[in-house]
């Protein structure tokens, strides 16, 4: 299986190369502020589902707050 | 004493680039928002309730502000949660975050920085976690990276409770710190379609088992034991499309994990937004997660006394888990015409998502339902 920080490496190389290629004008760019493409408001319920997760699988972030009292560790 | 020095030099550059936020922010009003939440997590034996508020302030030195009460209500009768004796009993958590973040202007692209301080408590268990962020956007606001610097620090103590619900604190106090670092890519690729990419690693030291859960070895029930260390790589891509001529988008997530305690997953995810009229949208999202067991996990459980780890952590063995829900959300555009412009920004939603898992927690249920108020 391929090392996961090579492909990390792989992966935002292509995105930077990408960056140089692609031009999004300011007037072209309303259908990303659209609620359905910026989920930028969803931060908040996110955070409870991730806490969940960090509770009960082994490969979640795995840090802060995962408390004893519900038998997150 | 690792968190609070790297908090002093980041409070320090708060203070000296305060100034350089943006000349067309430095006059105006505190806008802002008040947040509430209200969550419920429900499986075969844990059921958590947590309510939560928040606050942001947006201030005219382009600085926002944001803190974030909530509490955990977890009402259980596992033994991995201290419970003696096959009962329900309830133990609450109380979780405060603070966060800081200053936008400025470098040679005309905006950037911030940030810090965000995370404080939990309950009465076996503490943490503190810290954060530190900084992004900048350039070539024309396509393109936006962003790094962040995580510091843990946590205490695990033993609080058995009997049929009485009396808690009884045990002379068990062990330590788990911990260090992450990550970094994130966005790309706008056209007026429709955005990508992104993130990885992180975090380094834990410390106690990682659980205070409380116990493995039979020989015949005898003694304490988990698991490696004193971690290491976890997490390396997570995401790619947008909006269709505008159905109202819909599709958003594509996959997330590749591996860790020294030789688990390995996938996560790949589905959302599909619909607009339903003007003012509200319709979310469903599909998630898989499927994770191999960790190096020293036994299926049979069968540990001999000279084993060098032993563990009875559902988590530590190799399970899938399928995910499914919907949400709805409604904005408060409808109101932007009348008295209130502002209320346009305000939003309610209300979702669920149900959990069907292969491991021995079994399936879950989550609910949801929070209200943003702009002011």
């Amino acid at each position: 299986m391929m090392q996961r920080p090579h492909f990390a490496c792989f992966f935002l190389s292509a995105l930077f190369v990408f960056s140089s290629c692609v031009r999004v004008q300011p007037y072209e760019r309303v259908h990303h502020a659209d609620p359905k493409m910026d989920t930028g408001h969803e931060r908040a319920e996110s955070q409870f589902r991730v806490h969940v997760h960090d509770a009960r699988e082994g490969a979640t972030a795995g840090y802060g707050s995962s408390g004893g009292g519900c038998g997150c560790n | 004493m690792q968190l609070r020095r790297a908090l002093v030099p980041f409070c320090l550059a708060l203070a000296l680039l305060s100034p350089l936020a943006a000349a067309d922010e430095l006059t105006g009003d505190v806008s802002g928002a008040v947040m509430l939440r209200h969550n419920y997590y429900l499986e075969r034996s844990t059921r958590v309730i947590a309510p939560e508020a928040g606050i942001r302030l947006d201030l005219p030195s382009a600085t926002t502000i944001e803190a974030v009460y909530l509490i955990d209500a977890i009402t259980s009768a596992s033994l991995a949660a201290g419970a003696l004796e096959d009962v329900a009993f309830t133990e609450v958590r109380h979780d405060v975050a603070a966060r800081i973040e200053q936008r400025i202007d470098i040679n005309g692209n905006p950037a911030a920085f940030g810090a965000l301080i995370r404080r939990s408590h309950e009465p076996d268990y503490d943490s503190l976690a810290v954060s530190l962020m900084a992004r900048a956007e350039m070539n024309q606001r396509n393109t936006a990276v962003g790094f962040r610097l995580n510091f843990l620090e946590d205490e695990v103590r033993q609080t058995f409770r009997g049929r009485d619900n009396t808690p009884t604190t045990m002379d068990f106090r062990e330590r788990l710190s911990g260090v992450g670092f990550g970094m994130t890519l966005t790309q706008l690729l056209s007026r429709t379609v955005s990508a992104g990419g993130e990885y992180e690693i975090v380094v834990l030291d410390g106690f990682t088992a659980n205070a409380y859960r116990r493995v039979v070895v020989a015949g005898t029930p003694l304490p988990e034991k698991h490696p004193d260390s971690r290491r976890r790589h997490s390396v997570a891509g995401r790619l947008a499309i909006l269709f505008p001529a159905i109202a819909t988008s599709l958003h594509v997530h996959m997330r590749l994990y591996r860790d020294d305690w030789k688990i390995r997953a996938i996560t790949p995810e589905l959302r599909v937004y619909h607009s339903l009229g003007e003012s509200a949208h319709l979310r469903l999202r599909y998630r898989f997660y499927q994770q191999s067991a960790a190096f020293f996990h036994l299926e049979t459980g069968e540990y001999q006394i000279d084993d060098p780890y032993r563990t009875a952590d559902p988590k530590m063995s190799a399970f899938h888990s399928h995910t499914l829900g919907g949400q709805m959300k409604i904005f408060g555009r409808f109101l932007e015409a009348g008295r209130f412009p502002r209320l346009a920004d305000l939003s309610f939603d209300l979702g669920f998502e149900y959990i069907f898992n292969t491991n021995a927690y079994g399936n879950g249920l989550i609910t949801q339902a929070g209200m943003h108020i702009p002011f």
